[in-house]
């Protein structure tokens, strides 16, 4: 059915003789006030329809969003007359006095929630991860330590701390890797750890170790008892070992530094090792080699990958992986040969980074110039 | 060796009564051991002695491979353990790797291009126009792969691409893909299971990649488990451009050899080398009587 007749028998149920046209009955209908509202002129009237709407929709008689959605353009905005300024409205002024004071804010600073989008930075839901703030959970406790030691001073105390360890938890026979749930010593433990001298003669680490003296050793040996194993007493004995400690370190002759401690406590001050012989303990046996490795990991930051692991075979190696890590070899070949001392010193070589030419030849020999312009007197060059 | 055999039939024939030697022993000695003397110019004192003598097999012992397992996430070394040298220390054998991704490749096509030859295209097989007196081209049907809309004429249609290779050599490829990565110390492997706290968030896995230098300034890592764990791969991907995670039975040679590094459950490098390693468990049948 057409819509006409639809319309005809909807309107006129039963009587056929009053047909009017469809054209006519548009006419004949009240005006479309509704409609009419919503046009963009009438949009700027506060009772409109759309405002009464807007205003019924979000609940407040001061709805957020533009007043005229529709208006000004930004060709109008741009090109436009200046507009007389508007009175600042007083509901701001309200709303800032019902708004509570959130946790987040320092206690001067009001909060003003926003009606429209300017000067804020996003608007809408923040759907991605990276805007919402990490959780409780999102902490990471990692075994190395966030800083890398990169010099040779501080690695060759890693060592010399992680080998007297080892060879004190071997002496004691005692599992070696309970050396790494102790991350830091205490000032005076690290001194002693300092002083004590690991002598590479026996392939059996807890052999090699040379105390400052009789009461250094009783220390130590008390302490790294301590870690990893039952403790009996342990508030007791603690307080016992503090004041040996306390003792020892007074009894010491230990040259302080003059200088103000340096900013990397890791070490109290310490750049380098009283003895250097640490480095050339074997590391053969894998027990003692996966306990050193380990412990030296978790001191200087460095993981030792497996292929490396095979190849080591004494700390010192251990060492040189990885201030090699830190400094690799040039990779270009002409790097190497202009790097190499021994070429240089040759008076009939020259090494150059670039290949030579005959171009090259004739700039060095001055004949260049002389060339280019007798070409251009030939008319060959431009 | 063909010498010593020689001689061992020279030997047998030498013994046997009434055999070929037995005649002319002496000639046939004097024969033989001329170029025999020759040849065998250091070894004076009764060549054939030394020959037949049962020659020392090399004991070939070589260590197992050692590698580090760690716990996750913090990254603490945990024990040394061994695996064979078939295992993961396989010589690098590019051919071997190159043919394993092709067939996986090739296996993973979809191969569901489908295109209507002139006999598959729906409408009349009705001349379009006499043949003669026209004046046009002579035509035949709407359908012809010279018209628009007709069919088309050697197109594609659906087909399986998967290729074939030895099992053998692809269990090799397996091997060597873990190998390379062993050797460039590029395997790291995990003893316990990869998991994350429950609310963790991708920050977390950020904050390891980072502390780990694990992403992708230094290129990206591919974590794999044991088992699919929905929660903590729904996590991981959302930082896909640092991290890519698989399960083990979603994981093929080309994921072993995309990123910069795997970090992979001991378990899963276990049975993936196990399930791999039926080259080295294959023996040749013995009849059983």
């Amino acid at each position: 059915m057409r819509p006409s007749l639809r319309l005809l028998n909807l309107e006129v149920p039963g009587s056929r003789a009053l047909y009017v046209c469809s054209i006519c009955r548009q006419e004949a209908r009240p005006r479309p006030i509704v409609a009419r509202q919503f046009l963009r002129h009438a949009s700027s009237n506060a009772d409109s329809l759309s405002e009464r709407v807007r205003r019924k929709l979000w609940g407040t008689d001061n709805p957020p969003g533009l007043k005229d959605p529709y208006g000004e353009s930004l060709l109008e905005k741009r090109f436009g007359k200046p507009k007389p300024q508007e009175p600042e409205e007083p509901q701001v002024e309200e709303t800032n006095e019902l708004a509570e004071p959130s946790d987040g804010l320092e206690p001067g600073v009001s909060y003003e929630p926003a009606t429209t989008w300017h000067g804020l930075e996003r608007v809408g839901h923040l759907g991605r991860w990276k805007d919402a703030p990490p959780s409780e959970a999102d902490t990471y406790g990692s075994f190395a330590p966030k800083h890398k030691l990169y010099k040779k001073g501080p690695l060759s105390l890693a060592a010399h701390q992680a080998a007297v360890e080892i060879s004190l938890m071997q002496a004691l026979n005692r599992p070696l890797t309970h050396v790494c749930k102790v991350v830091e010593h205490d000032k005076p433990i690290f001194k002693l750890i300092w002083k004590t001298k690991v002598l590479p003669t026996s392939p059996n680490w807890g052999e090699s170790l040379k105390f400052h003296n009789e009461n250094a050793k009783k220390v130590l040996f008390y302490v790294f008892e301590q870690i990893g194993g039952t403790q009996p007493e342990a508030a007791e004995q603690e307080q016992a070992v503090e004041d040996i400690e306390v003792e020892e370190f007074e009894n010491f002759e230990i040259v302080e530094d003059p200088s103000p401690p340096a900013p990397n406590p890791r070490f109290f001050g310490y750049t380098e090792p009283r003895f250097k012989s640490a480095t050339s303990l074997p590391l053969t046996d894998p027990a003692i080699k996966f306990a050193f490795l380990k412990r030296f990991s978790q001191l200087s930051g460095h993981y030792f990958p497996d292929n490396i692991v095979s190849q080591i075979t004494n700390v010192k190696h251990a060492m040189q992986y990885i201030q090699g890590q830190l400094h690799p070899k040039p990779t270009k070949l002409a790097e190497q040969l202009e790097n190499d001392k021994q070429l240089q010193t040759l008076s009939n070589v020259k090494v150059f980074s670039k290949r030579q030419t005959t171009l090259h030849r004739d700039d060095e020999k001055g004949r260049r110039k002389l060339i280019e312009s007798e070409l251009r007197a030939r008319g060959l060059l431009e | 060796m063909p010498g010593s055999d020689a001689f061992r039939a020279l030997k047998w024939l030498s013994r046997s009564s009434g055999g070929l030697l037995s005649g002319a022993e002496t000639t046939t000695q004097r024969c033989l051991a001329k170029p025999l003397s020759r040849s065998m110019a250091t070894e004076a004192q009764s060549p054939i002695d030394n020959l037949t003598r049962e020659v020392p097999k090399p004991v070939w012992n070589p260590e197992p491979v050692k590698a580090t397992t760690y716990s996750f996430p913090s990254m603490e070394p945990l024990r040394f353990v061994e695996y064979p040298r078939n295992h993961l220390l396989m010589p690098l054998r590019k051919d071997i790797l190159h043919r394993a991704v092709v067939y996986e490749g090739d296996m993973t096509r979809q191969g569901t291009a489908s295109t209507k030859w002139r006999d598959d295209v729906h409408g009349s097989g009705r001349k379009l126009y006499a043949q003669k007196g026209t004046g046009r081209a002579r035509v035949g049907d709407k359908k012809s792969p010279i018209r628009r809309g007709g069919g088309v004429a050697f197109g594609p249609h659906p087909r399986d691409f998967s290729t074939g290779l030895p099992q053998k050599i692809y269990d090799q490829a397996w091997r060597i893909a873990l190998s390379y990565r062993y050797k460039r110390g590029q395997l790291i492997i995990v003893d316990n299971e990869i998991t994350l706290p429950e609310d963790a968030t991708p920050h977390l896995i950020t904050e390891i990649f980072k502390a780990n230098r694990w992403g992708r300034p230094f290129g990206r890592s591919t974590l794999i488990t044991d088992q699919p764990n929905e929660s903590l791969f729904e996590t991981v991907r959302q930082v896909g451009e640092h991290a890519k995670i698989l399960d083990r039975r979603d994981v093929d040679v080309k994921d072993l050899l995309e990123t910069g590094r795997l970090i992979i459950e001991k378990q899963a490098l276990d049975r993936i080398l196990s399930q791999h390693s039926k080259d080295l468990k294959n023996k040749p049948a013995k009849a059983l009587y």
